[in-house]
């Protein structure tokens, strides 16, 4: 009551009593967040990647996208945890590959869209994310000179088509069969297999590396999100019709209200893909079954911007222009504590379970969470001040899930969506 | 026993912060038009792309690059300074900031950096802005040059 006393001081004050009257059906605030989220567009550019968008590296990544010979126990591709029949996600808390990950599988369906990749945005390109999981060594539990060995003999003519002649890989003096930068465990054999290599020839094994990620990156690129029926409503309201043409329901349509209204999801789940593309700490507990800690984009901030295979690095094709956010990305910010990027919502019905770690099996328990926020106190890190308890009767909760299940599509062309035929 | 939640009035507080704005050194308040007269078609989001500093040191104004700003993507800020007399402010120290005051917080995740644009007097551009939500933001500026240290606090809308 105090604070409305307030407001209407101020608007009194001010002379702007025609802003804050709120209108009979949608709000001003309302009617300017539907229209914002407008259909998805072309994938962002990739400046570091010059064959980002060349049809060849898109068929080329997609066989190495399903290619289980980048593993340690050669049963583990990068649609093992990105399994189109699954939403390109895997269904699974925590990701399974050679071993039990440390964060959950997000779908790359429309992960070209995002400025940044993983939970906690330490690869700023699609590129750059897809030699993450390579040398995870509970994920493919593989290595770059290894990955180089398995191009050259099984994938040499395709590769050299594209970037040109591989080292001379098969000068055993050279180039052993691992080896791979471990700095936080130099006596790793691995890590000293990796030392022993020249500069020159480490450096030759990471431009390979580099572009077995560029190739992905293209194939990813095509794994565009088809339009859903928020979009038709969307064109439909912006043209004048407050009913966005009938196509989300009654339920589904207070629930998109409630998503742009009292709700104030679309703060974060802003835009074309509905996220900013932003990190926030919203209090969720660490699982039983994750790590007892995870600082998320604390620690992403640094490992982005100190990597070689960032936009600004030398395997970058951009020539320092065209980065983005990277050159004015800060460091050690305290609300970037146990903070994770805000996923896009197109496709979320096919993509549980849901959170960096699994932490909510089901959309209803997701909006649950932020109803009663204020109950889950971070464990690490501040809680966006922002965020606090929603006023939701249970229908506007059932509202508000209604609506995100409409937020589902198939991929653009199914063709890109299942294995290839030649492996 | 639950808060009143913050965005359940937010329509409200989104139209009075952007008035109270025009309490801070800038002129006037008007709900249909920001300080260029740019007609807004909704009545709500507010921006003023220029005003005079708190204590009257500077005149400020600003636009960006791109254009219209896309939430979650870094923007540039061109920031032309003048001083009483309407002479450019040149050799002047600016730091521009974010802030979004219904929720609180300011820009997160990025360091902006200022630099001065010598071929055209009076003029800084900043770099590595970037709003993470949309609604009704503030551009705030700490200036200090030759006509002394001031602040300034704009309007900055965003869809």
């Amino acid at each position: 009551m105090r604070s409305r006393l307030a407001l209407a001081l101020l608007v009194w004050f001010c002379g702007c009593a025609d802003e804050v009257t709120a209108p009979a059906g949608w709000t001003p605030n309302e009617r300017l967040f539907v229209a914002s989220l407008q259909p998805l567009g072309t994938p962002r550019p990739s400046p570091g990647n010059a064959l980002a968008d060349d049809p060849d590296a898109a068929a080329f990544g997609h066989r190495l996208f399903f290619d289980t010979r980048f593993s340690a126990n050669g049963k583990v591709a990068c649609a093992t945890c990105h399994d189109p029949s699954a939403g390109f996600a895997d269904g699974l808390a925590l990701a399974e590959g050679v071993a039990t990950a440390e964060r959950h599988a997000p779908t790359v369906l429309g992960a070209a869209w995002q400025p940044w990749q993983f939970w906690d945005g330490r690869a700023d390109s699609l590129w750059m994310q897809a030699l993450g999981p390579i040398e995870n060594p509970k994920e493919h539990g593989f290595d770059r000179v290894a990955l180089a060995h398995v191009v050259a003999k099984h994938h040499r003519a395709e590769y050299e088509a594209l970037f040109g002649a591989l080292p001379p890989l098969e000068q055993a003096d050279r180039f052993p069969a691992h080896a791979r930068p471990v700095p936080e465990a130099p006596g790793d054999p691995q890590h000293v297999a990796w030392l022993a290599m020249t500069p020159a020839d480490r450096e030759a094994v990471d431009r390979v590396f580099a572009n077995f990620g560029k190739a992905i990156e293209a194939y990813e690129r095509k794994l565009a999100p088809a339009p859903i029926a928020l979009d038709r409503f969307v064109a439909d309201f912006v043209a004048g019709d407050d009913s966005g043409g009938g196509h989300l329901d009654a339920d589904a349509a207070a629930g998109l209200r409630l998503f742009v209204g009292k709700g104030g999801c679309v703060f974060c789940h802003s835009g074309p893909r509905l996220s900013n593309g932003a990190f926030h700490n919203i209090g969720l507990a660490q699982p039983s079954w994750a790590a007892a800690e995870d600082r998320g984009r604390y620690d992403g901030a640094t490992i982005v911007v100190a990597s070689p295979f960032n936009c600004l690095g030398p395997y970058s094709d951009a020539g320092g222009q065209g980065c983005g956010e990277l050159p004015f990305v800060a460091q050690q910010e305290v609300v970037m504590l146990g903070a994770f990027k805000t996923p896009s919502l197109r496709n979320v019905a096919r993509t549980a379970p849901y959170m960096h770690a699994g932490q909510h099996a089901t959309l209803l328990e997701v909006v649950e969470h932020y109803r009663f926020v204020e109950q889950h106190v971070a464990p690490i890190g501040p809680r966006e001040s922002f965020l606090h308890d929603l006023d939701f009767t249970d229908a506007e909760r059932d509202q508000l899930v209604a609506f995100l299940l409409t937020l589902d599509a198939e991929p653009l062309d199914s063709t890109w969506a299942t294995a290839p035929t030649v492996p | 026993m639950h808060r009143t939640p913050l965005h359940g009035r937010l329509g409200r507080a989104l139209a009075a912060f952007a008035c109270s704005l025009a309490l801070v050194g800038v002129a006037g308040c008007d709900s249909d038009h920001d300080h260029d007269g740019h007609m807004h078609s909704d009545g709500t989001l507010m921006t003023m792309k220029n005003g005079t500093s708190a204590n009257g040191l500077y005149t400020i104004s600003w636009t960006t690059e791109p254009a219209t700003v896309v939430v979650g993507e870094v923007f540039v800020v061109r920031t032309s300074l003048s001083d009483a007399t309407g002479s450019a402010v040149t050799g002047a120290t600016l730091a521009v900031d974010g802030y979004m005051p219904a929720h609180g917080h300011g820009m997160e995740g990025v360091v902006p950096l200022t630099a001065e644009v010598t071929t055209t007097a009076g003029t800084y551009e900043t770099q590595g802005m970037r709003f993470q939500m949309p609604g009704q933001w503030e551009l705030r500026f700490t200036i200090e040059g030759a006509p002394g240290k001031d602040t300034a606090t704009l309007a900055f809308g965003v869809q």
